[in-house]
């Protein structure tokens, strides 16, 4: 390193040191994990004519899971349309940055136009709760699935 | 003393050696956060957010239930300071309602294309006739689907705040009256940190 160079840093603040600590502790970051959350609602037709629902979660990501929480999920039709809503918990203090997709489901459990719904980024505010909604691409939908995740700035 | 500089002189040469070109595949629906410029997010979150509206408002809900009325596309005004192109935008749109199996559509931009397909059906002579297309079956449009894009901008010494709206309106043409609108609102600031660009 020339004399040059750690006199800009000292410019800085920062010290020789500092530098090769915050240098070797940037290559670090971007390390945590892709998984998130995922919640799945299925809608079929019951016994007795009522619909029933199926619904459950899986939390891949602890960290994430920590700090949000899935607290309901509905669904219901729009003409022959399925919509979800998900209602989603900030459990955190601090703004929370994450993004979701929803994937939709045929009865038989074949996904539809598998890929094209897009990751939406959304802002949670500190123990704000939020309904996110989603609408079926076309009527064959009867289950959707939701996945959340920590959202990577590049 | 000497440990650590030979250690910082090894580190340098390997993040030195890291810098070549790489390609590498990636996901197109992913979150894009390179600019704060329009990117595929935005349109992506702005085609969502207006079919998901027109196909679940209600009085929409009551005529696509009975029927899939035609509409045809008009162009989104870019009032932003950025070239967008708008098409793409309402492509996407019109794609997403199509598939739905909500609405049909007729394509105003390929009238030539098609009167030319209509004469050489009719007039070549290389046509049987049984299977030509006939004159004057094409349906009318019931609808007119059209829309305004514009930002404000405002920039600090550092950060630059980035305001979206992108309003879509769908008029009924014999009554003139617009039977749905809606709006997305997208804002994005981008802020120059000590050790960015």
């Amino acid at each position: 390193m020339s004399d040059h160079t750690r006199l800009s840093l000292r410019h800085m603040g920062l010290s020789y040191y500092g530098f090769v600590i915050i240098l070797m502790a940037s290559s670090f970051i971007g390390c945590s994990s892709t998984a998130g959350i995922e919640g799945s609602m299925s809608a079929a037709p019951g016994q007795d004519g009522q619909t029933t629902y199926s619904k459950y979660v899986i939390i891949n990501n602890d960290s994430l899971a920590r700090d949000i929480q899935i607290v309901d999920m509905k669904s219901d039709f729009v003409g022959n349309l399925l919509r979800a809503h998900v209602s989603l918990v900030n459990k955190d203090n601090d703004t929370l940055n994450f993004q979701f997709k929803f994937s939709w489901f045929e009865e038989s459990g074949r996904e539809i136009d598998p890929d094209t719904d897009a990751w939406t980024p959304v802002i949670l505010y500190g123990k704000e709760s939020k309904s996110l909604q989603g609408v079926a691409p076309n009527p064959n939908a009867k289950e959707f699935k939701i996945k959340i995740r920590e959202l990577y700035t590049e | 003393m000497h440990g650590l500089k030979n250690f910082v002189c090894g580190l340098s040469i390997v993040i030195i050696t890291g810098c070549a070109t790489s390609v590498k595949y990636e996901d197109a629906t992913k979150v894009e956060t390179t600019t704060t410029d329009f990117g595929s997010t935005d349109l992506q979150q702005i085609v969502n957010k207006m079919v998901d509206s027109l196909l679940t408002f209600p009085p929409i809900v009551q005529v696509t239930n009975e029927r899939r009325p035609v509409i045809f596309v008009n162009t989104i005004k870019n009032k932003t300071l950025e070239h967008i192109d708008t098409e793409s935008i309402t492509d996407s749109i019109r794609t997403k309602i199509v598939r739905s199996g909500k609405f049909r559509f007729v394509d105003l931009t390929k009238v030539d294309a098609v009167e030319k397909q209509f004469e050489f059906q009719s007039e070549s002579g290389m046509v049987n006739k049984a299977t030509a297309a006939t004159f004057g079956q094409q349906i009318g449009a019931e609808y007119m689907l059209y829309g305004n894009f514009s930002s404000i901008v405002k920039k600090a010494e550092d950060v630059r705040d980035i305001y979206y709206k992108f309003t879509l309106n769908l008029m009924h043409l014999e009554t003139g009256i617009i039977e749905w609108a809606d709006e997305e609102e997208i804002r994005k600031t981008s802020e120059r940190s000590l050790f960015g660009r």
